[in-house]
């Protein structure tokens, strides 16, 4: 097992919004790092804060963010406009859900991925050529054809994989990756799953994927973090945390789920909080079949147990 | 309705707006009390009279006092306006869901008749019809609501037709019940809000209408008191005796604006929502 | 001993284009389903299978462009208003979106009112509707309230009541859990599951989700591009699917769902979904098996027990589980 380094690094990251008069704390305290080479997940329902997380940390959020992003030791929090519209494409670039809404529907799929490349000093002539063995690569046949067509005339699984194209251009240390195959057909998407996990091993990119199915996390990603009401309750090496659970909640979670023909599902009671109004102590304890006196009134913080970091006071 | 009338008190502009209705409202109430003379006795010895301390909105060419004739004028227009608008708007709603729930021939027909009408600007459909009808309060009223019907017919039948796919609908005809009651219970209920948006809107376009007819003297007659007809009448003495048209002008403004801005409140939030 | 039955439906949209020119959308072509009392079909299939369609066409919701339906021998094209209408009440469904399947301004009390006078339940009414309130996991309590104060599960679950209360005999889920939380997905399913045990339900249960349909289904039915491609068992679907779509739908479907690995070729990605196939078989353009015959002659649905669409059942079958691919 090698060493890998440390690439990004988050630490007590916190994201509040106003919301009618109300705060809620979209991301409460989160920390956690991404190595080179890794794929990590952050896997959370809805109401989570995934989604606020994974674009907080290249600052696409409304709201204050507190608290550190590290990339390479530069924290992103701190950057001025200016040097994160550098960083933003070449350094970390992302992959949104909805590829309808993510392509210009009036501009050439040409045009948008040779902008991404004429932003950050190419030339158009080299744009050009670059961005046809980008298209190549992502799995887009006839390429110098395609590269002349507009969002509409391309299939779902297309425009997202012009999206994947447009987030490697200009090889990024990371790209975050927010729910990119919810809105496409299952058999689309194992096709753009396996393309995602290629892509990461080939180019050397880290990952993050943000998703709330978890068989979407176990195609793709090495490490995983599970988050519940703006908090992270497990985090760790992915096959560790999908084999033996140890938060409550991440238990629940595995069992929730139909796997194949005959298994028992045993769901949940009750739903994910309001974020306007949460519980005190650990946000999970009204749901939580061994929540005592202590889950009620102290949130409990990441500890380190068997290999992988836990939230739980009941942890054993 | 509470909340939605706290809502609207919010703002300041809407608030005055309420308030300068709720006068207006007041004043077409007990005109009978506040007025301070008769508003259709003449004396032409004091025509034309500016503003003074008797009669502080001065006299008009018949000698008759402004300030009364503004106060039961009130009374005239706003009756004009409810009425006009609620019988164009119950019209016009009814045809429109009727037309979008069943659609096929009957859609078909009612709205190849509303294109012709709304082919036609609203006030010249209002004026059309005072010429065929005659002009005195009733025709007035009549001509206003059938000018107003082609837009509420066009826009609930458009809101029927997007409310008429939702799942609870099918829902509901699934389950067996009859049409009349899906219309009555489900549908209707689900469209008001924009309506009533539209229908307080079509409050000052009504009043607008009906003294555009008064001004161009097809509205109602002399010598009631209507404030359209009262600027048309005193626009040949504009130049030298201007109040005959200042005060029933800034009335016909307050109530209209006041409409408008209540009515594009209740749409805002109706949004938003 | 069959419930509903749909024959030879299908279902043309005619969207106009200009004036003068409009497309034909086919959503469902020619398919022959039967369900039986007291089972759970689950009907697969991704965006534009025409499974949605097909639901509604059995509920009689929407009329097929060709086509019979008929409920326990009744054809519903045949019958008078008043028998279309009492077996319509006897085929109740639950719809996918929880926020649009209630009426946002009528409380929950009034929505199941309206749902239990359908019925031809006489007695007391508010025992009745607290009872099947309980039935699905809810407290009296709502009844005082409005959609927007419940959560997407509770909302479904009144979806669910308000279709119990019309004492169907049949009920078609479409996508019922697709719009919730996993944790109250399971809720929902093992709510689903246990009034089809106790009521003696029939279940059409539509869903792009594999490995729901393939934990309560009993029988399967797989739909691509309006037709029905696959029918058979859960357990003869899912484990040995014999169409070479059901064979790329099952191992697309992430693994820990369906840990049972398939030996199959590389399909050929670049079509994804065909609209415009004029003849011959539906998948071909995908197949890595089609042929000349394929693309000329569009296969019928045949087979005794597990019947399959397509011309090379047989090889496929054989390359696929016996090893060589």
């Amino acid at each position: 097992m090698h060493q890998s380094k440390v690439l990004l690094e988050v630490q007590n990251l916190k994201v509040n919004y106003r919301f009618r008069d109300k705060k809620i704390r979209a991301v409460d305290d989160v920390s956690f790092s991404v190595n080179e080479g890794d794929r990590f997940a952050i896997v959370g329902e809805s109401g989570s804060g995934k989604s606020t997380l994974g674009l907080s940390i290249i600052r696409l959020c409304p709201g204050e963010a507190s608290g550190s992003v590290r990339l390479n030791n530069i924290d992103i929090l701190k950057l001025s406009q200016e040097e994160l519209r550098k960083l933003r494409g070449s350094d970390i670039s992302v992959v949104f859900q909805d590829p309808n809404s993510a392509l210009n529907p009036v501009l050439r799929v040409g045009d948008q991925l040779v902008e991404v490349f004429t932003t950050h000093g190419y030339s158009k002539a080299e744009a050009y050529s670059r961005s046809v063995e980008l298209l190549e690569t992502v799995g887009i046949p006839e390429p110098e054809k395609r590269i002349m067509s507009y969002p509409h005339q391309l299939s779902g699984g297309m425009k997202q994989r012009v999206i994947i194209a447009m987030a490697i251009a200009l090889n990024p240390k990371l790209v975050i990756a927010d729910e990119p195959t919810s809105a496409l057909d299952v058999t689309i998407q194992a096709q753009i799953l396996k393309l995602i996990k290629e892509l990461s091993e080939t180019k050397k990119l880290s990952m993050i994927l943000i998703t709330h199915d978890i068989g979407v996390a176990a195609e793709v990603c090495n490490q995983i973090g599970i988050m519940y009401a703006g908090r992270m309750l497990e985090i760790g090496a992915f096959e560790d945390i999908f084999h033996n659970p140890k938060h409550p909640y991440t238990q629940s979670l595995m069992t929730c789920v139909p796997k194949g023909l005959k298994c028992v599902l045993k769901p949940l009671p009750g739903s994910v909080p309001d974020m306007s109004d949460l519980p005190s102590g650990c946000k999970f304890h009204p749901r939580c079949p061994y929540a005592n006196g202590k889950c009620k009134t102290i949130e409990p913080k990441l500890e380190k147990v068997d290999g992988r970091y836990v939230a739980c006071h009941a942890v054993w | 309705m509470i909340p939605l009338i706290r809502e609207l008190a919010r703002s300041k502009m809407v608030l005055a707006s309420m308030l300068i209705l709720l006068s207006f409202i007041f004043m077409a109430l007990f005109a009978d009390f506040i007025a301070p003379y008769s508003p259709i006795e003449s004396d032409l010895s004091i025509s034309n009279k500016p503003p003074s301390w008797e009669h502080p909105f001065g006299t008009d060419e018949l000698g008759r006092d402004i300030l009364s004739r503004v106060i039961h004028g009130a009374k005239l227009t706003l009756t004009i306006s409810f009425a006009a608008t609620a019988i164009g708007a119950l019209v016009g709603i009814v045809v429109g869901v009727l037309s979008g729930f069943y659609g096929r021939a009957v859609d078909t027909i009612t709205q190849r008749f509303t294109d012709v009408l709304l082919a036609l600007p609203g006030f010249l459909l209002a004026v059309m019809f005072v010429a065929i009808m005659g002009n005195n309060i009733a025709t007035v009223i009549t001509s206003v609501a059938l000018s107003l019907v082609p837009s509420y017919v066009r826009m609930s039948r458009g809101l029927t037709l997007q409310v008429k796919e939702l799942e609870y609908v099918l829902a509901a005809r699934q389950l067996g019940v009859n049409s009349i009651k899906i219309m009555t219970r489900h549908i209707i209920p689900n469209i008001s809000p924009t309506l009533i948006a539209q229908i307080t809107l079509n409050l000052g376009t009504a009043i607008l209408f009906a003294s555009g007819l008064g001004f161009l003297g097809i509205g109602v007659p002399p010598p009631e008191p209507e404030w359209g007809t009262m600027l048309g009448t005193g626009r040949t003495y504009m130049f030298y005796a201007p109040h005959l048209i200042i005060f029933p002008g800034l009335a016909v403004f307050l109530v209209v604006f006041s409409f408008n801005k209540i009515g594009d409140r209740i749409g805002e939030i109706i949004a938003s929502k | 001993m069959e419930i509903v039955r749909g024959e030879k439906l299908s279902k043309y949209y005619n969207i106009k284009l200009t004036t003068t020119k409009s497309n034909t959308l086919t959503a469902v072509s020619n398919v022959d389903v039967s369900i039986n009392g007291n089972e759970i079909f689950g009907l697969v299939g991704e965006s534009g299978s025409g499974k949605s369609t097909l639901g509604r066409l059995l509920l009689w919701l929407e009329k097929p462009s060709s086509g019979t339906v008929s409920f326990k021998g009744l054809d519903l094209a045949k019958a008078r208003k008043k028998e279309v209408k009492e077996a319509r009440r006897k085929m109740q469904v639950v719809f996918q979106n929880p926020d649009s399947s209630l009426d946002p301004r009528m409380k929950i009390g009034r929505t199941l009112l309206e749902a239990l006078e359908c019925s031809q339940y006489t007695g007391d009414r508010t025992a009745r509707i607290k009872e099947v309130l309980e039935g699905v996991g809810l407290r009296p309590d709502v009844l005082d309230m409005y959609p927007h104060h419940l959560s997407g599960g509770m909302k479904q679950r009144v979806a669910v009541a308000r279709a119990i209360l019309a004492e169907p005999e049949f009920m078609v889920l479409d996508e019922p859990t697709s719009a919730l939380d996993v944790s109250v997905q399971a809720q929902i399913l093992n709510l689903l599951e246990e009034l089809q045990r106790k009521l003696n339900l029939s279940y059409l249960f539509i869903s792009h989700s594999l490995s729901i349909v393939s934990y309560i289904s009993h029988r399967v039915g797989v739909m691509y591009l309006g037709k029905l491609v696959e029918l058979g068992t859960s357990e003869e679907v899912f484990s040995r699917p014999l169409h070479p779509y059901s064979q790329l739908l099952i191992s697309s479907v992430p693994s820990i769902y369906l840990p049972k690995k398939l030996n199959i070729p590389k399909y050929n990605g670049n079509h994804e979904h065909a609209y415009d196939v004029a003849r011959g078989c539906r998948f071909h353009p995908r197949c890595p098996y089609a042929d000349e015959l394929c693309r000329a002659e569009e296969p019928k649905l045949s087979g005794d027990g597990h019947p399959v669409a397509c011309h090379h059942t047989v090889e496929i079958e054989k390359k696929v589980f016996e090893g060589n691919a």
